[in-house]
């Protein structure tokens, strides 16, 4: 029964996030010249090969799904990209209810906590809303569930086979798909056996092949300073002032993009590499949606260390349960997708590792309220406490609504870029030149502006400063 | 039956997310149902798109046949705190982002001696500076012979 209870709550959840991303169009920036280079490109195999030599990425099989949806589309691009992105929010939802093993009250207590955290967890918002038009942000998170799906099954020949595959489709989608063999390993250290040894040694040689394509054969580069932006203390700086400032030596910059990866993913802050709290505060007052975030974050990010403290001497002894494999495997991830994330800071970016910070924190809360346990204070009365954890819990809904918000905020945004599409074209010197291109830029345009959508500025100008 | 201690951190985790779940199907059921339209960019006037900024519904609305100089209807909230008629160009000026100005413009909005100086004092008292360089680059009129204390105030 309780199962089944996880299962409906999660389907309405994802069906809720899969109603706010196909209500934003497909956005201009990131979207339309993939297509635009799809309409010219000739085969899948072909757009294969060019997603493969890219000068600065390795992402073939990115460049392949865009070629095959744009050539099944026939012409419905909206239906067929926005569809596609639906279907990987259903899957990643699925794949962590699947994680989750929901078996009891307390679990379903864990889950309900946990689903908002996913959802209402800032990185999130980033690795779902957008269509690139493909979301290989959301392939990635997908991908890494499956990977510890896999590797707590109880194992097999053809599992074995299936996370080779995940890791070559993963890697091959995008760079951070390597998070993958994260999973795989973290989660055979602590006895997670579904892919064997020697899977897992198959998958290793994976990794080192892919590195030696990408590094030593194709020599597609690592992204450069001067590429683009990235926050930096209280403000973005640009990729000219990064280059002015690191370019000489840029390791204390990687160094600070990765520890603000971390933070961000347990505190809420920074932001992008920006301390929003200090940077609104010398704007004049903190918006009370930092606060809710970086508030529930925090005791999130306690009652998780609390668990981890309260099986430390488990784990060294070796000895792990089903639940410590989450929270082991969660923390290889999230300090694993920092590291790759060295380049440059996004929330976006941190997507996986927000993710697996949600599947922490159902293992922790769960523990928590079967055992009854208080981490904050022995002595802390019990009214207290529960008004600590109701507060935590309402801060996540509140998160969780803010994801709504921010979609719908984001809709608004991306019809306005369409109104004045011809001119960004020719800013970015990709106007089309033929009738085809012409027609297509007109298709998604009109698709766009006739979009029906509900307008967040109707509703209220004030609600941004509670959904940060 | 007495409620123990963990049945206390059981509620509070799982009520908040819990009341929030029965919110979303009331939400996604309403969604269906085509509730709220309020809310909805559809019902929006081509006054109400200029006052938040909205590119997309303006333009939807002009080729639609707008009137860029008609007074239309503007919802209590947007600009004011009640509801109000003025034109888009007078909305505009009202809104905190910059808005379709010169789309308005190009699609036959007036802009003549006495409309200029209206414009120009709203857009002065609610400091839009970007409608202020708008109306600036026009040249328009001599912005030091504009007196609002005689001009039909809009805010």
């Amino acid at each position: 029964m309780w199962s089944a209870v996880a299962w409906v709550v999660t389907a309405i959840m994802a069906a809720s996030v899969c109603y706010s991303v196909l209500r934003i169009p497909l956005q201009v920036t990131d979207s339309l010249v993939p297509m635009l280079d799809a309409q010219r490109t000739s085969s899948v195999t072909a757009a294969f090969a060019s997603g493969a030599t890219d000068a600065s990425y390795f992402r073939p099989l990115r460049a392949a799904q865009i070629q095959a949806l744009f050539e099944l589309s026939n012409g419905h691009y909206f239906a067929a990209f926005k569809g596609f992105q639906a279907a990987l929010v259903v899957v990643v939802f699925a794949l962590f209810v699947l994680v989750l093993e929901v078996n009891s009250l307390a679990r379903v207590a864990g889950l309900l906590f946990a689903v908002t955290v996913l959802m209402g967890l800032h990185t999130f918002r980033g690795t779902v809303w957008e269509a690139y038009p493909v979301n290989h942000s959301l392939e990635v998170v997908a991908f890494c569930l499956l990977a510890l799906v896999l590797s707590r099954s109880n194992g097999g020949t053809w599992v074995d086979v299936a996370g080779s595959l995940t890791l070559l489709a993963a890697s091959f989608t995008v760079e951070s798909g390597l998070l993958v063999w994260v999973v795989f390993g973290a989660a055979w250290l602590t006895g997670a056996r579904g892919i064997s040894r020697r899977g897992l040694i198959v998958v290793t040689m994976l990794v080192a092949g892919y590195l030696a394509l990408r590094f030593g054969y194709l020599r597609t580069g690592a992204p450069a300073l001067s590429e683009r932006s990235s926050g930096f203390g209280l403000r973005q700086l640009g990729p000219d002032e990064l280059q002015r400032r690191f370019g000489a030596w840029p390791y204390g910059f990687y160094a600070y993009n990765v520890i603000s990866s971390i933070l961000t993913v347990l505190f809420s802050e920074p932001r992008a590499g920006i301390w929003t709290i200090p940077a609104e505060l010398a704007r004049g007052r903190i918006a009370a949606g930092t606060i809710i975030n970086v508030v529930s974050s925090t005791v999130t990010t306690v009652v998780i260390a609390w668990f981890v403290a309260s099986r430390a001497r488990m784990w060294n002894r070796l000895d792990f349960e089903r639940d410590d494999q989450l929270v082991l495997v969660s923390l290889a991830v999230i300090a694993a997708n920092a590291a790759i994330s060295y380049g440059y800071t996004k929330d976006e970016i941190m997507g996986p590792g927000g993710v697996f910070y949600a599947l922490a924190a159902f293992v922790a809360i769960a523990a928590l309220v079967s055992r009854g346990a208080d981490p904050l204070s022995p002595r802390m009365p019990l009214a207290a406490f529960t008004l600590v954890l109701a507060v935590t819990a309402s801060g996540w809904v509140m998160r969780t609504a803010g994801l709504h918000y921010q979609m719908n905020l984001i809709t608004f945004y991306d019809r306005n870029e369409w109104v004045y599409v011809n001119d960004w074209l020719v800013r970015q010197r990709s106007a089309p030149t033929t009738d085809g291109g012409n027609a297509l830029v007109q298709q998604l345009r009109e698709d766009a502006l006739e979009h029906t959508t509900v307008n967040p500025y109707l509703l209220s100008p004030r609600l941004d400063q509670w959904f940060r | 039956m007495k409620t123990s201690r963990a049945d206390w951190l059981i509620l509070a985790v799982a009520l908040p997310a819990a009341v929030w779940v029965v919110l979303t199907v009331v939400w996604l059921a309403g969604a269906a149902a085509g509730f709220p339209r309020g809310f909805d960019g559809r019902t929006m006037t081509l006054t109400e798109a200029a006052a938040i900024a909205s590119y997309a519904d303006a333009d939807r609305l002009l080729r639609g046949g707008a009137d860029p100089n008609a007074r239309l209807h503007l919802r209590a909230g947007l600009i004011r705190n009640r509801e109000s008629t003025m034109t888009p160009l007078e909305a505009a000026t009202g809104a905190i982002r910059t808005g379709p100005v010169q789309m308005l413009v190009d699609h036959g909005a007036r802009i003549d001696d006495q409309t200029f100086s209206v414009l120009w004092c709203a857009a002065t008292a609610r400091r839009n500076q970007d409608m202020l360089r708008f109306l600036e680059s026009r040249g328009q009129s001599s912005l030091s012979s504009i007196d609002c204390v005689t001009v039909r105030p809009l805010w």
